[in-house]
C-alpha cells in the first residue's frame, strides 16, 4: 500500500511506453562500495548514486557519480 | 610542522589532481582528516519514494528497505559508530517500508538525529519523528493526509475498516515517538480546509515544532551539533553504568 503525495497514476505511469525511457540502473560492488551504475555505451559503468551510509564514502573522488569505471566489477 | 607537505609530496599530489581533471573532469575533493577523539557517525538519507514490496518504475527515484535496512543492523552492530543523522527528503511511499525502517531508527539502541530537507510527506513523517530528535529546516514542509484508495474499491464497511485500521499504525507510531497526541494528528490528517481537493495538512518548518511533531527547526550545523551531544550522553551514562 502506498502512502504518498504523488499520484499513484504518476508513480506507476509506464514512461518507457511513451518514448520517454528512463535509464536502468544497475547495482555493482565497486572496491567495496555498493554503487548504482548505468551501462555505457562502451562497457563501461556510469556511477550514479553510492549506496553508503558512511559519509566519507561520498569524499572518495574514485567513486563520484559521474565517473565511468571499466572492467573488475561484480 | 608536521602536517607541511615536503615538495616531492606536493608535486604528487599537484599531478594527482591534474590527471583528476583530465579523466573525470573534476578537481578532487578535500580529503579527511581524522581525529581519534571525533565520534563517527554514518548518515542515511531517505530520498524519493520508500520501496517496499513493489518495485517501481524507473522513473521515480527511490530508498529501497533491502538497502536501507541491512545498512541500519550494519551501524547498530558496528561498534566504531556512535550515531546516525538521518536525512530526509522524501514524498512517502510504501506503508510497510516506511514503518519498517522507522521502527528500525526508532529501536537502533545508538543516538539518531533525523533532519527533514525540502520534504518529509507521507510516510516519511515517521520516518521524521522516528530518531531521538527531529530537525526540520525552516523551509522543509510536510503533508499529513489520510491513506488514499485506489484500484478497485468495494463498497463495504470492512474497506473503510482496512483503510482505518491502516492509518491507525501510522497515527499510532507518531504520537508513540514525538510530542504531538493522537487526536491531534488525527485532526491535523483529516483537515478539511486547508489543502485544496484534499484532505490533510501542510506543515512547514516552524509550524511542524509548533504542532510538537517535530523538536526543533534547523539545520546540518544544528542537527550535527545534537547528534554530538546526545553521543557525548550516551557514552557518559555507559561509563556511570559500568
Amino acid at each position: 500500500m502506498i502512502y504518498s503525495i504523488i499520484p499513484e497514476e504518476v508513480i506507476f505511469s509506464d514512461m518507457q511506453n511513451e518514448n520517454n525511457s528512463v535509464d536502468e540502473y544497475k547495482e555493482k560492488e565497486y572496491k567495496g562500495y555498493l554503487l548504482q551504475v548505468s551501462l555505457e555505451k562502451d562497457n563501461g559503468f556510469k556511477i550514479q548514486r553510492i549506496i553508503s551510509t558512511d559519509p566519507y564514502a561520498y569524499l572518495n573522488s574514485e567513486i563520484q557519480p559521474g565517473n565511468i569505471i571499466y572492467g573488475n566489477i561484480i | 610542522m608536521s602536517n607541511e607537505l615536503t615538495p616531492n609530496e606536493l608535486e604528487k599530489k599537484k599531478s594527482e589532481t591534474t590527471e583528476s581533471i583530465k579523466e573525470f573532469g573534476q578537481m578532487p575533493l578535500p580529503e579527511e582528516k581524522k581525529a581519534s577523539n571525533k565520534p563517527k557517525i554514518h548518515c542515511l538519507t531517505i530520498i524519493g519514494q520508500i520501496e517496499g514490496h513493489i518495485t517501481l518504475p524507473p522513473q521515480n527515484k527511490t530508498t529501497k528497505y533491502e538497502h536501507v535496512i541491512p545498512q541500519l543492523v550494519a551501524i547498530r552492530d558496528n561498534d566504531e559508530i556512535d550515531g546516525v543523522l538521518v536525512v530526509l527528503n522524501t514524498v512517502g511511499g510504501d506503508v510497510e517500508a516506511g514503518l519498517a525502517i522507522a521502527e528500525m531508527i526508532a529501536s537502533l539502541g545508538k543516538p539518531t538525529v533525523s533532519l527533514v530537507l525540502g520534504g518529509g510527506h507521507s510516510i516519511g513523517v515517521p520516518l521524521a519523528v522516528s530518531a531521538n530528535y527531529s530537525f526540520i529546516a525552516s523551509s522543509a514542509t510536510m503533508t499529513i493526509h489520510p491513506v488514499r484508495m485506489s484500484g478497485t474499491v468495494i463498497g463495504v464497511p470492512q474497506t473503510f475498516e482496512y483503510f482505518d485500521k491502516m492509518q491507525e499504525r501510522i497515527v499510532d507510531f507518531v504520537a508513540r515517538n514525538s510530542h504531538i497526541s493522537q487526536q491531534r494528528f488525527k485532526e491535523l490528517m483529516l483537515d478539511t480546509g486547508k489543502l485544496a481537493k484534499d484532505v490533510g495538512t501542510i506543515v512547514i518548518g516552524e509550524e511542524a515544532v509548533r504542532e510538537k511533531l517535530i523538536d526543533e527547526v534547523g539545520g546540518l550545523n544544528e542537527a550535527l551539533n545534537k547528534l554530538y551531544e546526545l553521543i557525548d550522553q550516551a557514552k557518559t551514562s555507559k561509563e556511570e553504568n559500568k
